[in-house]
């Protein structure tokens, strides 16, 4: 019995449906941590210690990227509203 | 056998709680957010009908490494290395609290204190046990019922003097 | 088969279910913390040697990183919305 390899596994299958089921942009990185988590078990369970300590250096800087690219938008599309309102000519 | 194993586990997670619960109070992690994103958590834990002050507390774990990751990573390392590398334990707690921008003395403080009491209690409960303890004390505030558990620390934190 | 084992790994079954059943954003970041403990304590206890236990805090070192910028996200979109 291998506890970790079940553990992980459980992660990634119900991390990658969680990824397709949920709507919210943020509830989507928070089941893409989840499948990471699950990532990492697995290349634990079997034994390639440095490549595991690569991969969750470089997690928290891909999510953060991510959700940067989140604000970025959200802010955008803010302000896109405001610049079109201040413009009539070019709606009519 | 196995009621001697279960027993250790369970004297090693009263252990773990109340050393870490009374370390994060006393270093005033109920009192205000140290990070913008424990406020959310607080404000979330009061909307459900929780406590405050025990929200802070709750928030400040997930989004800083304190005296709960102190206590847990010195045991590992305790386990795996003997009382060296509890040191060892602590100098990396330390470097990761400042990365998340904290003043990082309750995880060094965690680490160091949970390494005096593995060492002395080292003939009776071996260092495994104060692993699973951990995982069981966190369990008990995080994971099981977040309502009952903010109340509870709200208490302690008004009985100490921190927070109201 | 270790009885400590068995305890770590129902509880980050039972932390991966109710992260994918609890609906708040908030919470799930709760479970999500619960979760990287048991992960790391499962890793010290399978690999049984002083690297393992270098994989474990860098691991769980790098796990609250992400749980502390998606909640510092979180109260910034409050606002914006």
């Amino acid at each position: 019995m291998e506890i970790l390899l079940i553990v992980s596994g459980v992660c990634c299958i119900l991390g990658g449906l969680g990824v397709i089921l949920h709507t919210n942009p943020i509830n989507k990185i928070i089941m893409l941590g989840l499948l990471n988590v699950g990532l990492i078990g697995m290349i634990v369970s079997s034994y390639y210690l440095d490549i595991a300590i690569i991969s969750s250096i470089c997690e928290p800087i891909s999510t953060i990227i991510l959700l940067l690219g989140y604000m970025k938008y959200l802010t955008t599309l803010k302000k896109k509203k405001k610049y079109g309102r201040d413009l009539p000519i070019l709606s009519k | 056998m196995e009621i001697l194993d279960i027993i250790k586990l369970i004297i090693a997670g009263i252990i773990c709680w109340i050393n870490f619960v009374l370390i994060d109070t006393y270093f005033g992690l109920p009192e205000k957010p140290g990070v913008l994103g424990a406020k959310t958590i607080g404000e979330k834990i009061k909307e459900i009908g929780g406590n405050l002050n025990g929200g802070y507390f709750m928030g400040n774990i997930v989004c800083s490494p304190d005296a709960s990751a102190g206590t847990l990573l010195a045991s590992i390392m305790n386990y795996l290395m003997g009382v060296k590398g509890g040191l060892i334990a602590a100098l990396l707690v330390w470097i990761g609290n400042r990365l998340c921008a904290d003043p990082g003395y309750a995880g060094t403080i965690g680490a160091l204190t949970i390494t005096l009491i593995i060492y002395l209690l080292h003939p009776i409960i071996g260092a495994k046990y104060f692993v699973g303890g951990m995982i069981l004390a966190i369990f008990s505030i995080q994971g099981f019922e977040h309502k009952y558990a903010s109340i509870l620390l709200g208490k302690i934190a008004k009985k100490m003097n921190r927070g109201e | 088969m270790d009885i400590i084992e068995g305890v770590i790994g129902f509880i980050a079954l039972l932390m991966v279910f109710r992260i994918f059943l609890t609906r708040s954003r908030a919470r799930k970041l709760l479970y999500l913390c619960c979760l990287s403990f048991c992960i790391s304590a499962l890793i010290a206890l399978y690999v049984k040697s002083p690297m393992g236990g270098i994989v474990a805090i860098i691991y769980f070192i790098s796990s609250t990183l992400t749980s502390n910028a998606i909640a510092y996200t979180i109260e910034q979109v409050k606002d914006i919305e």
